[in-house]
């Protein structure tokens, strides 16, 4: 299964798109460089969308997303010139390709990136390297900061880039994404909009859609968060469980802080995110932990990268058992370290296993876009996120310490 | 969630520079309603935890809030109803072009648009009924807006329902364009239809006493009638103040009067559609804020008087228009007519409205089943109502919910209360009409 992903620009004439060989359409929309919807619509047995009909599916999918971006056009917006110095770290494992093309993409940044920020600093935490390769590619380009953290773990590599970063601002991407060529503008967009934010999230949206196993990811919502700027502190009206469920916050592929707040609060927890047998959980405990101080967390749409999905089937399904352990895992921590919140973490527990039996009542009926397993799996995963995982993981990465001590 | 009273509320015109909202000491939240070209294009509110929000940041939300609002006046056909059908049903969508929707400037066209619902000359005369009962103060307040607005109106009838006391009538005296009309018997549907009976205008405009009226609201209304199939139009109820728990939680919890930013049409947009799950003629508006075409008596008749505050507890206004709709005719929804309505204070009375409502709800369910025989209301009645107060007794029912019985504990005794109405049965005459306007003038 494949889906065919198309850039529309709303400035120019429509195209018409051939979908032989797709089984659906991913529509980026963008006008005047900014990105407005995304729209995933299946083929059903159509192999041509000609102008007027992909013009029927974008005023039918976009209109509010189309005129609340005209809207803000005709404000008298005022954008800071130059927003504080960022350094953007890309954590890396032994994936030099990605590196390349995503450094590759930060080169490419429009408006350049130093008409956007004071300063601006590129940094590859190499984590853990077998060989040279990823070095190697990172010394292809140039004013690119290249460290080796041999620890393994990803949330040693953040904290290594928390360490050695010199910006204001220290942005996470991941080595799997690409950032969108408005991305260091959308950070200032949200940065200058937002001055007393000390955390921010963006769009992440799909690179490619190549597999089955990248479509179903993005069909059951993948990582997007929406077109809609969002700022959330400690309540929300809106969401019962705020500030507990950090998912809502946005996704680690794509996150920026102020460094200084997060060296106050102590960094990330290198217990989470560890890389395998707990890939996750780092940056929802992040987002939590920075909510709780108080100050504002802002979603920013036009701050996006595009993420490489998993290829196959089998990663996509370890990726949901992942969510599962990792979501519990940060939910078992935080219970532990934040006494004030414990009721609305319990009720946190209720609601996601609620919500992920109701997921698998409806996938066995055939109303779901997973198939059961795949639920089940992220269910199982929850079971054991709460039976002692934080704990396993503490204890293995005391050892990791203690070697490298 | 718990709210914690007084909120503010307020009001920023988007033509002037957009304030920081921020809470002042003991307030609880803030209540803000977006205007532009003195029409309410986006409402949101602020939870006093999540300010101060520096005018910057408040801007950069502004476009997401006002999309809707500024969208379905000038493109209607791109932006179909908000409100939701059945799910086997077929949603509503969009068919507008995509050229009209890139088409710039969107400022310029909303004006437009704004400007001609104020310069529709319309040939007709509004007359204003207002219907009290020893509510002195209040009713002083809302003639004293009508009076701001006395070119464009006709005439008020002020209706005196079972007064206990002789204030109203020196209320009203000396007032240009206000007459007095004593109604004995109590019900304010009773009072509605007497008013009624009063006026001799072309339109019939129903405000209530606990209600202060925007200085735009008779022209617009005057233009809403524009097309000869709408009988009646509703607007937009606002809150005059959040100052109390009671009023907040009205307003908030329960959604209050407003139907939001967006226009509607109903008969072909909801009502038909609608019939076979119980029509949701509730969302047509409230009757604190709606007019009538005086033809509409000939049509449909009047206000059923076994419903209503006072009889039943409501729901006279929402069987009017059930009676319209199910007659081919058309309701309408304008978000730009405008009402302030202060809402009830203590938790006593907000207990009382919300068994009222339910009571009334049942009985109307009732009445509408039996003069149309749209077995919907029975749907509603038996399998949809109960069906949601299953789930919302099961959801109280657990020691961290417990403060939901404070508002559904009326709710439930209003419905078994309102079950009553089925001794009308056997009385109701499907073809009658509620009161014939020709033969009690």
């Amino acid at each position: 299964m494949r889906y065919l992903i198309a850039r529309i620009d709303l400035d120019e004439q429509l195209p018409s798109l051939a979908l032989k060989g797709y089984q659906g359409l991913a529509l980026i929309l963008v006008r005047r460089g900014r990105l407005i919807e995304f729209i995933l619509e299946e083929a059903r047995g159509r192999e041509v969308v000609d102008a007027s009909e992909l013009a029927q599916l974008i005023v039918r999918k976009a209109s509010e997303a189309i005129l609340a971006d005209q809207i803000r056009h005709e404000q008298q917006n005022h954008l800071s010139s130059r927003m504080p110095s960022v350094t953007v770290a890309i954590c890396t494992r032994n994936r030099p390709e990605w590196v390349d093309r995503c450094l590759l993409a930060l080169g490419s940044l429009n408006p350049a990136a130093s008409d956007v920020a004071e300063d601006f600093e590129v940094l590859v935490v190499d984590n853990a390297p077998p060989d040279e390769r990823t070095a190697a590619v990172v010394a292809r380009h140039s004013g690119v900061k290249y460290v080796v953290e041999p620890r393994a773990g990803l949330n040693f590599g953040r904290n290594r880039a928390l360490n050695e970063a010199k910006g204001h601002f220290l942005a996470y991407i991941d080595d799997d994404v690409v950032v969108s060529p408005g991305w260091l503008a959308g950070f200032r967009e949200a940065w200058s909009e937002n001055p007393d934010a000390k955390a921010f999230t963006g769009l992440v949206l799909p690179f490619s859609l190549d597999t089955e196993a990248q479509v179903l990811f993005e069909r059951r919502g993948g990582f997007r968060r929406g077109f809609r700027k969002k700022r959330f502190c400690s309540v929300d009206p809106s969401n019962p469980l705020a500030p507990c469920g950090a998912g809502s916050f946005g996704a680690g592929a794509n996150m920026a802080f102020e460094r200084e707040s997060v060296l106050k609060i102590g960094g990330f927890d290198e217990a989470l995110d560890t890389g395998a047998p707990l890939p996750g959980g780092g940056d929802l405990d992040m987002f939590y932990r920075m909510a709780r101080t108080g100050a504002p967390f802002v979603y920013e749409p036009q701050f996006a990268v595009l993420h490489d999905h998993r290829r196959e089937i089998a990663q996509l399904r370890r990726q949901y058992w992942t969510w599962g352990l990792a979501h519990m895992a940060f939910i078992v921590k935080s219970h532990r370290t934040d006494p004030a919140y414990r009721r609305l973490l319990r009720k946190l527990v209720r609601w996601w296993f609620l919500d992920q039996f109701s997921q698998f009542w409806l996938s066995l009926r055939g109303r779901h876009v997973l198939p059961p397993n795949m639920i089940a799996v992220e269910l199982w995963g929850g079971v054991i996120g709460l039976l002692g995982e934080y704990d396993r993981s503490v204890r293995r990465v005391a050892k990791i310490r203690e070697h490298y001590q | 969630m718990m709210l914690q009273a007084p909120w503010r509320v307020e009001h920023v015109d988007l033509a002037q520079p957009i304030p920081p909202i921020s809470v002042h000491m003991g307030e609880g939240g803030v209540y803000v309603i977006l205007w532009s070209n003195e029409i309410p294009v986006g409402i949101t509110s602020f939870m006093a935890a999540q300010l101060p929000i520096l005018s910057e940041t408040f801007s950069a939300m502004i476009p997401s809030i006002v999309a809707l609002g500024v969208g379905s006046r000038i493109l209607p056909d791109s932006f179909p109803g908000t409100l939701r059908l059945h799910r086997s049903l077929p949603q509503p969508s969009a068919t507008g072009s995509l050229e009209h929707l890139l088409s710039a400037p969107l400022s310029e066209a909303f004006a437009r648009a704004c400007s001609e619902i104020e310069t529709t000359s319309s040939p007709a005369t509004i007359s204003v009924v207002v219907c009290t009962r020893d509510r002195g103060e209040m009713l002083k307040r809302c003639l004293d807006s009508l009076a701001r607005i006395a070119k464009d109106i006709h005439e008020i009838i002020v209706v005196d329902n079972a007064p206990s006391s002789p204030e109203t009538a020196e209320i009203t005296r000396g007032r240009e364009k206000v007459r007095y009309v004593a109604e004995p018997r109590p019900g304010l549907s009773v009072a509605r239809n007497t008013g009624m009976r009063a006026t001799s205008g072309s339109i019939i405009a129903f405000t209530d006493d606990d209600a202060v009226v925007h200085p735009r609201w008779a022209r617009r209304i005057g233009a809403a009638f524009s097309h000869p199939d709408v009988l009646c139009v509703t607007g937009l109820v606002l809150p005059l103040e959040l100052r109390t728990s009671s009023q907040l939680s009205f307003e908030m919890e329960l959604g209050g009067f407003g139907r939001g930013v967006q226009s509607h049409r109903f008969r072909d947009q909801v009502f038909r559609p609608m019939i076979p799950f119980g029509s949701p003629v509730w969302h047509v508006g409230a009757g604190a804020n709606m007019a009538v075409r005086r033809s509409a008596l000939q049509i449909v008749g009047g206000f059923d008087e076994r419903l209503g505050a006072g009889a039943s507890g409501c729901s006279e206004d929402s069987e009017f228009w059930y009676r319209i709709l199910a007659a081919g005719y058309d309701c309408r929804y304008d978000p730009s007519i405008v009402v302030h309505h202060e809402h009830r204070h203590t938790e006593a009375q907000l207990e009382n409205q919300m068994r009222a409502y339910m009571k009334g709800h049942v009985s109307a369910l009732l009445v509408q089943w039996v003069r149309h025989g749209h077995a919907g209301n029975l749907r509603r009645l038996f399998l949809t109502l109960p069906r949601h107060y299953v789930v919302a007794i099961l959801a109280a029912l657990r020691p961290s919910c417990w403060n939901r019985w404070r508002l559904l504990a009326p709710q439930l005794t209003g419905y078994i209360c309102g079950l009553e109405a089925l001794r009308w049965f056997w009385k109701i005459d499907p073809s009658s009409r509620p009161w014939p306007s020709g033969d009690r003038t």
